[in-house]
């Protein structure tokens, strides 16, 4: 009892001796764990509802899906498992439609024609809390509500689709398999199964998504069902999913936000590092003498070691509890921000994984960083009461062996962390490297910095402080470069972003796309729209074998940005004026006989293509080789439309093709477009590009509100570690100023030689931030965005200057207070 | 020359008030060098950074060289002590991170002496430490360093020089030695010297030695 009291009794004179410098450690502690924790919260919750929900993904065990109606053999392997009670089924048909109201605005949606039974997992929820199956009977629609905001139209009123005429009922709050709200290309309405004829829209050559639902029934083995329904289907038509491919497949482009998030975390994660061990060390800078004495008077390693653990653990489990804590209420934030762009449905429960992940890698952190400085300070020698500065204690070896042991292990971690969040081990290696890069840079300007021969007063005081012992003008350069890196990134991704956006739309750029029009429509529709429009014949296809060797579809679909897996429309439209031959002489040669294709240069990301390969498509079930003639490259990220395949007309011209056109137009006349168009061509759908992009503009921004928050927080790591520097040297600082204003330096002369000081080390760290700024925005808009870079220097050089002048301000108002003492006091021969 | 009038020094402890230097005349002729003696407590450390302008008096004028100092802003302050007057303290307080030729140099620079160097160096081969100009403080005995401190103190011709207790760290032979380079230099520059010291060695060689006796003058010898 009496032990545990002392003990307690020793750590709060700890506290009083350096309150400042624990709380800084605290903060460094806290802020590392929050952040980490809040991701990982956030990965968890989604994670688990994930594992939970997966089925309701695709609202059923498997679906077989199609783009054309389900073949016989398919059809019969069904019915079969249907009657022998193993299965049930149901259908649903998707696709794009236009909607005619009696009044309002005619507009584009996205049909669900659904069966009885749907959907098997999961819950469509609608606004009158009442079921699907029984609102939804044929002649029902069902709309989000807004698809009727847009359509104009209200309950009770009548919407022609195709051919067919609705009432409108209800409305559509969520559905299991569209787990997220902004990932659709237009509102949603639901139809009943029954009148997908009536509509006459699902015919074969539109854009038309067949799914066929499969639950297992007590009775079906899951396995043998699999086995026995993909070896019924179509090869290259049908394809089998089960929920774990499709409920990850849905949630695919979280993980790259994941992996973003991780990243920033881990960013900070390393920056409240720093902080850990530069507020340690002022710590033990402030202690020293404490330390020396104790050892004076007879206090073993061990018992130093001790005392000044049970005083660190007093700080950092609190710190580690609290900034879990944090995570978690940030992840609840990060949540309800982001509402949109997540799915519906995330629970932030509690979870002992994430805690105990959070309390193993910030305290495993903590732990890491902490190694030098506490040896450091257990192994203080006495000899430090008399006198301070020389054989300033040296880390033990054993000390230092671990310290890189763990550097090591965690930039394994970091990376395999990266890499398990689902991105390639390119970024990360880059993402290393240049912070390897940053810190040599840094420690080399400072160097060059310090060893400059001082010339003058104020230089001389300048290059002491850089020099004094525990100040760290490498760690605050490298962190304060990170952290402005970070954020001068953010504006520059902002600049070039909404840049794309304006760029997009520069006059007469089509802003309508026209497409699924019948070639016995083209003349009719061509009056419609005017002279401007621009029409290109599309071919459906599939990508089958790149000589000869097949494509596997699933594992190309799986690969970030574009893939050769999907359904690309080949077209025939000779050269684009917007386009650019990089490879090849002309688009297509003469003496060849065989079919030729050109393709766009930005294809060969994910698969090797060259000119002389030959590509084999499947289109509507017979296959096509063409070879490639030459590569083309876009000139601009317009939002031109643009083809992969371009072909001859001769090789194309029989197979069976729609049209599409592009047009612009605004306000009132496309409204009246949009309605001739659809009262007179039912199977023909208007796809407004400009609407899609502002909404993608929109959760854009939430993004960038996400990052910016994020950045926030780097921004907030590197202050720490900038302070950690400053308490480190706040008492030799304060003893130096009194020294200098004996001699007759005045106020100025100490805020002119403070200005300096942070501005040295500013300048280096937001001249390097410049370029991982450059670096970072240009790798995120040109490889993850495929755009232009602009690198807006003129813009970014403002920002910088303003970033130095807040560093500046920040840091010499910090450390302006350690200035205040006396110089009366000196004489005294104390310092404070 | 320092003349101080009704110069007193109070502080309030715990609410109350407690008188260190009592309202107290002194007139200190220029060029003449002045010893404070006094038993430990009796206010001398007070009453020198009362007349060196390092602290501000409770009440009281103080005029140093000529000029009335009493109601100076600091920066001002700053300058004169930087340009008029120089200091030597028992422990030294050389700056840590620079060499003895640095911390000579520090208060020629602030004030921009164009001979600063010349001056600096010419000191510090007069103390017989030219060889060890570039060493840390921490790497010179303390009699080096009080010699650095002297060198620092008188490296921009004050007119006054106050030095509290400048042996008092010192064995016998090394402060034997710190105070003929004072009493040296102080005769060079024709310069004031104020010393406050508990030998009696260093009161000897002194024009006047004032006695003080909490916080009151108890005897002085050139009254
Ligand atoms: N800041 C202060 N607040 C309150 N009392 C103080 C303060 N500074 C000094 N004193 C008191 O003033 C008195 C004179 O102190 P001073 O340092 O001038 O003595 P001294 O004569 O230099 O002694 P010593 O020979 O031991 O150095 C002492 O009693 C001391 O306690
Ligand atoms: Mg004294």
């Amino acid at each position: 009892m009496t032990a545990v009291l002392r003990m307690l009794a020793r750590i709060r004179s700890e506290w009083r001796h350096a309150p400042g410098t624990a709380l800084l450690f605290f903060a460094c502690v806290f802020l590392s764990v929050a952040a980490f924790s809040g991701v990982e919260n956030l990965r968890m919750a989604a994670d688990r509802m994930l594992k939970q929900e997966a089925r309701s993904f695709i609202a059923s065990d498997m679906e077989i899906r199609s783009a054309f109606v389900f073949s016989h053999g398919a059809m019969a392997e069904v019915k079969a498992l249907e009657e022998s009670g193993r299965i049930r089924t149901a259908f649903v048909t998707e696709f794009l439609a236009m909607a005619l109201p009696e009044e309002g605005r005619t507009g584009l949606v996205s049909v669900k024609a659904v069966s009885e039974g749907y959907p098997f997992y999961g819950q469509v929820t609608l606004a009158s809390d009442g079921v699907l199956g029984e609102i939804l009977q044929p002649g029902i629609l069902i709309a989000e509500p807004m698809a009727l905001r847009r359509l104009g139209v209200g309950e009770g009123e009548r919407l022609q689709l195709g051919d067919a005429f609705f009432t409108v009922k209800d409305a559509v709050l969520s559905e299991p398999d569209r787990p997220i709200d902004a990932a659709g290309l237009a509102p949603r309405v639901f139809i009943h199964h029954k009148d997908l004829d009536a509509t006459g829209l699902a015919v074969t050559g539109s854009r038309v998504r067949h799914r066929l639902l499969v639950a297992l029934s007590e009775e079906g083995h899951r396995a043998a069902v699999k086995a026995r329904l993909s070896a019924a289907l179509m090869d290259g038509t049908e394809e089998l999913r089960t929920y774990e491919d499709t409920g990850n497949r849905a949630l695919r482009w979280m993980d790259s936000l994941f992996y973003y998030l991780r990243f920033c975390g881990i960013g900070i994660l390393v920056l409240a590092g720093f902080g850990i061990r530069g507020s340690l060390v002022a710590l033990w800078m402030q202690r020293e003498k404490a330390v020396a004495l104790m050892k004076t008077l007879g206090a073993t390693p061990l018992q130093v070691g001790w005392h000044m653990a049970l005083f660190l653990a007093s700080i950092v489990i609190p710190a580690l509890l609290a900034g879990w804590l944090a995570g978690w209420f940030l992840a609840l934030a990060m949540g309800s921000f982001m509402a949109e762009m997540l799915p519906r449905g995330l629970v932030f429960g509690f979870s002992m994984e994430t805690l105990l992940l959070t309390l193993l890698v910030g305290g495993g952190f903590t732990l890491l960083f902490s190694i030098l400085p506490f040896s450091r300070m257990v192994a203080t020698p006495p000899v430090r009461i008399l006198h301070r500065g020389e054989n300033s204690g040296r880390a033990g070896r054993t000390a230092r062996i671990l310290f890189w042991a763990g550097v090591a292990g965690l930039l394994v971690l970091a990376a395999r962390m990266l890499q398990e969040a689902g991105g390639s081990r390119v970024p990360v290696l880059i993402f290393m490297a240049s912070m390897a890069a940053t810190a040599a840079a840094a420690w080399l300007l400072v160097q060059l910095a310090i060893r400059f021969p001082a010339r003058g007063a104020r230089h001389r005081v300048v290059m002491q402080a850089l020099k004094r012992p525990g100040a760290t003008p490498v760690a605050t350069v490298v962190s304060m470069a990170i952290a402005t890196g970070l954020v001068l990134a953010l504006v520059l991704m902002e600049r070039n972003l909404s840049r794309l956006f304006l760029d997009a739309f520069p006059e007469n750029t089509p802003n309508l796309y026209v497409i699924d029009i019948q070639p016995s429509q083209r003349e009719a529709v061509a009056d419609l729209l005017g002279p401007e429009a621009l029409f290109f014949p599309m071919v459906r296809a599939r990508v089958l074998a790149v000589n000869e060797r097949p494509i596997d579809a699933a594992a190309e679909r799986k690969k970030r940005g574009d893939n050769l897996g999907r359904e690309f429309s080949l077209t025939w439209h000779g050269v684009m004026e917007d386009e650019a031959l990089v490879e090849g002489e002309s688009l297509f040669r003469d003496d060849l006989e065989e079919a030729q294709v050109s393709i766009l240069d930005y294809i060969r990301e994910t698969y090797p293509l060259r000119v002389g390969d030959r590509i084999t498509f499947r289109i509507q079930g017979v296959s096509m080789t063409a070879v490639i003639t030459s590569v083309r490259k876009r000139q601009d990220g317009s939002l031109r439309p643009f083809f992969v395949f371009n072909l001859r007309e001769k090789d194309l011209v029989d197979v069976p093709h729609t049209l599409f056109a592009a047009l612009s137009a605004d306000g009132k006349q496309q409204e009246i477009l949009e309605r001739n168009l659809a009262e007179q061509f039912s199977n023909i759908r208007i796809i407004d590009v400009r609407e899609m992009i502002e909404r993608h503009a929109d959760l854009a921004r939430q993004m960038a509100g996400l990052l910016r928050a994020f950045s926030m927080l780097a921004f907030g790591a590197g202050i720490l570690v900038w302070l950690g520097g400053l308490a480190a040297t706040a008492a030799d600082r304060a003893r130096d100023a009194v020294l200098f204003r004996v001699v007759g330096a005045d106020h100025r002369f100490l805020l002119e030689t403070g200005v300096l000081e942070t501005g040295i080390q500013g300048l280096l760290a937001v001249g390097l931030g410049f370029f991982i700024a450059e670096g970072l925005a240009g790798f995120v808009v040109v490889k993850g965005f495929g755009l232009d870079f602009n690198p807006e220097l003129l813009l970014l050089s403002g920002c910088s200057v303003l970033a130095l002048f807040v560093i500046v301000l920040l840091g010499t108002g910090a450390a302006w207070p350690s200035m205040g003492t006396r110089p009366a006091d000196a004489v005294r021969g104390r310092s404070r | 020359m320092i003349r101080a009038q009704a110069l007193e020094k109070s502080y309030q402890v715990n609410g109350r008030t407690l008188a260190v230097i009592h309202p107290m005349d002194l007139y200190i002729k220029a060029a003449s060098f002045a010893a404070i003696q006094g038993r430990s407590g009796s206010g001398k450390t007070t009453l020198l950074t009362l007349l060196s302008g390092l602290d501000r008096p409770t009440g009281g004028r103080l005029v140093l060289d000529e000029d009335d100092i009493t109601d100076w802003p600091e920066s001002r302050m700053a300058a004169f002590r930087n340009k008029k007057i120089g200091f030597v303290f028992q422990d030294f307080h050389l700056i840590p991170g620079m060499t003895a030729l640095e911390n000579v140099l520090f208060p020629a620079e602030l004030s921009g002496n164009a001979h600063a160097r010349e001056r600096a160096e010419s000191l510090l081969r007069q103390v017989g430490l030219w060889e060890r100009r570039k060493h840390l403080p921490r790497q010179l005995s303390g009699g080096e360093q009080q010699r650095v401190a002297i060198c620092r103190a008188v490296v921009n011709r004050p007119k006054i020089i106050f030095a509290d207790e400048p042996t008092g760290n010192l064995d016998s032979a090394a402060a034997d030695g710190v105070m003929q380079l004072l009493v040296d230099l102080k005769e060079e520059e024709g310069a004031t010297l104020v010393v406050v010291t508990h030998s009696a060695e260093v009161a000897e060689q002194a024009d006047r030695v004032i006695t003080l006796s909490d916080g009151e003058v108890a005897h002085d010898s050139g009254a």
